[in-house]
């Protein structure tokens, strides 16, 4: 039963009631009104301002939750603050639609768009789906996903085949040999491995040699290895005035074997600090009713299926680049086109302020 | 160009802008010393343009994801809302107010140095970064300019020599800023849904954002209820501006805001 649905409908109903057969009433004229709209949008401001201030981790106890304070987005005094912006903003988009203009067109956008966004954010969240779905390469096909409450069944099942994690060249840095902190030299704490960068560091020079992205250790070094395997490693040389005061290999450290790091005196060494994700993506396979369909997902870059949205959550933060588990989310909104259109609504609404805007407020000057 | 050679720019952008502001201010008539003083003011302007221009190009993304970096953009646009909100209506208060500011915000960078990376994490590569990120610090000059002409204004308020206009040129600055505010807000949420899944999380970084758009929302609402109510119009002005210090530099103090995925900088 889409309790939401005919809850907005008869708020709308209501309002529009109270709009034609009692505008002149005091409590129609006063909610419709400047001042109360201040204080809604007031009375709004102060529970979002408490949001801000406290942490929201509902606990069931004491007086921070018998006051709603720690679960604010669920609580009674937010519900009625967004009814109460919603009627003071209705019924003045009412009013303003007797007196429709050119010059009223920003007006009705961006008031108009604002209700809309608030009602159907609100009334919508509740057949919002937010579900977690986690892929390992090569099990077979699944459509199982679940939050934090339920299990479900998505009408598209998912496989995934590969999970690609690309980075970026990882730092070099230097550090104390015994409390691992990293000094800085003249405000600058590290540099990339790229070969041929130098590393000016006291009476030192650091010269990157060879970065290999992909290598494991040789008892005469690292050497490069296919990728997907094997850590960042990076040779290097530090320079003292024309004569070599270390050389070696340093590398990072993965699940199975440890950083490698160059030591220069006693108490400085150099390390290879791990290295940043460039780029993730799953390499999927959906099966939707008869197709089997390749895709690639990624971040910023959902994939739409069947009313659902994928998107790349996270992958095994542990195993980084050799990660076999892709984390997606599947979101299905059904109300995603009204809040669009109240935002597309906002977005020209607010082009309409900054270019006439000026306009307005000079007929107001003095 | 990178931030090895960021003191020079410092020095530069520092000295003509000082003496841009000291000439322009002394010279109140249009004569050749005040027109001077104007091109130094624009040309300490473009240097501070063209070094993050610079940063762009040598650090081959958007010079937008770090406090530091914005933090430039933010020192720009405050002298450029400065310096064209004072050729477009002559009003001194402006870049007398605008340029120490956006002066205090490059000091603030050149005693925070940071390391500068090419990395970009992969859920700042996107169309929206760039976009979303300078019309929020455009946004956040006009109303910072604004939100200062207010605290200028309550203090003569209280010395009973205010004068109306301040609070003219503060709301046509605030309708500028504000409607790129909601352009922010609203790319922001488009972004989100692209990246995170969800429009509108409540994440700490757009509650504050949110919050800081609302008590803009309530001096517009407010100055058009009651126009002759100075004092609490000023005091609106310069509470808002508070909020967005917060939102846009205060988060990493405050506890509730530890677990927001807006933090990009290590």
């Amino acid at each position: 039963m889409p309790l939401n649905i005919y809850a907005g409908f008869s708020f709308v109903v209501l309002l529009v009631f109270l709009h034609l057969f009692y505008h002149r009433h005091a409590f129609v004229r006063w909610l419709s009104g400047v001042p109360a709209a201040i204080s809604s949008i007031s009375l709004y401001a102060l529970l979002v301002l408490l949001l801000g201030f406290i942490p929201q981790k509902e606990t069931h106890a004491g007086i921070l939750s018998i006051t709603g304070l720690d679960h604010l987005k669920t609580s009674w005094p937010f519900f009625i603050s967004q009814v109460y912006i919603l009627s003071s903003l209705g019924l003045v988009i009412l009013r303003r639609l007797n007196h429709l203009t050119m010059r009223n067109v920003g007006f009705f956008l961006n008031h108009a768009g604002l209700w809309l966004v608030i009602a159907s954010g609100g009334l919508g969240s509740s057949d919002l789906m937010r579900l977690q779905i986690e892929l390992y390469e090569g099990k077979p096909f699944t459509n199982l996903a679940h939050d934090q409450v339920n299990r479900y069944r998505l009408p598209f099942s998912l496989k995934l085949n590969d999970f690609i994690l690309e980075e970026y060249p990882p730092r070099i840095a230097f550090a104390d040999a015994r409390t691992f902190q990293i000094i800085p030299e003249k405000n600058v704490s590290f540099i990339p491995a790229e070969p041929g960068k130098r590393f000016p560091f006291k009476e030192f020079v650091l010269q990157v040699d060879t970065v290999l992205m992909h290598a494991l250790s040789e008892s005469i070094g690292m050497k490069a290895v296919p990728a997907k395997d094997g850590v960042p490693a990076c040779h290097i040389t530090v320079f003292r005035a024309s004569s070599v005061a270390a050389t070696g290999w340093i590398a990072c450290g993965n699940r199975s074997m440890h950083p490698v790091i160059l030591p220069l005196n006693d108490t400085i060494m150099i390390a290879l600090l791990d290295p940043e994700p460039r780029k993730y993506q799953s390499l999927l396979e959906i099966i939707n009713r008869n197709d089997t369909i390749p895709a690639v997902l990624e971040v910023n870059k959902p994939i739409k299926i069947r009313g659902w949205q994928l998107y790349q959550m996270g992958y095994d933060q542990m195993e980084g680049r050799g990660s076999q588990l892709s984390i997606i989310e599947a979101v299905n909104d059904p109300w995603l086109p009204v809040v669009y259109t109240g935002i597309f609504m906002l977005l020209a609404g607010a082009v309409y302020l900054f270019w006439l805007g000026q306009g307005n407020k000079n007929k107001q000057k003095q | 160009m990178n931030w090895i050679d960021f003191p020079v720019i410092v020095l530069i952008t520092a000295l003509t802008w000082i003496s841009g502001l000291i000439t322009v201010l002394a010279f109140s008539r249009k004569t050749f010393f005040r027109r001077s003083g104007i091109m130094l003011l624009i040309a300490g302007t473009l240097v501070l343009g063209g070094f993050i221009a610079a940063l762009w190009i040598h650090l081959e993304r958007p010079p937008l994801k770090t406090m530091g970096e914005t933090r430039l953009w933010y020192s720009f646009f405050l002298a450029l809302v400065a310096l064209a909100g004072f050729l477009r209506w002559n009003y001194m208060v402006l870049p007398a107010t605008g340029i120490p500011m956006a002066l205090l915000f490059l000091l603030i960078n050149y005693a925070h140095p940071e390391n500068y990376e090419k990395t970009l994490m992969p859920a700042l590569q996107s169309i929206w970064f760039a976009p979303h990120v300078i019309v929020y610090m455009l946004s956040y000059a006009l109303l910072g300019v604004s939100s200062v002409t207010a605290w200028i204004g309550l203090y003569r308020h209280y010395q009973s020599r205010f004068d109306r206009q301040t609070l003219y040129y503060a709301d046509n600055l605030v309708y500028l800023g504000f409607s790129l505010l909601t352009l922010g807000l609203l790319f922001g949420a488009l972004w989100a849904k692209e990246a995170w899944g969800h429009y509108w999380t409540w994440d700490p970084k757009e509650t504050w954002a949110l919050l800081t758009w609302l008590t803009y929302l309530i001096y517009i609402h407010f100055r058009y209820h009651q126009p002759e109510k100075t004092g609490i119009s000023l005091r609106i002005l310069a509470f808002s501006y508070v909020i967005l210090l917060i939102c846009y530099m205060g988060l990493k103090y405050l506890p509730s805001a530890a677990t927001s995925v807006h933090v990009y900088s290590n």
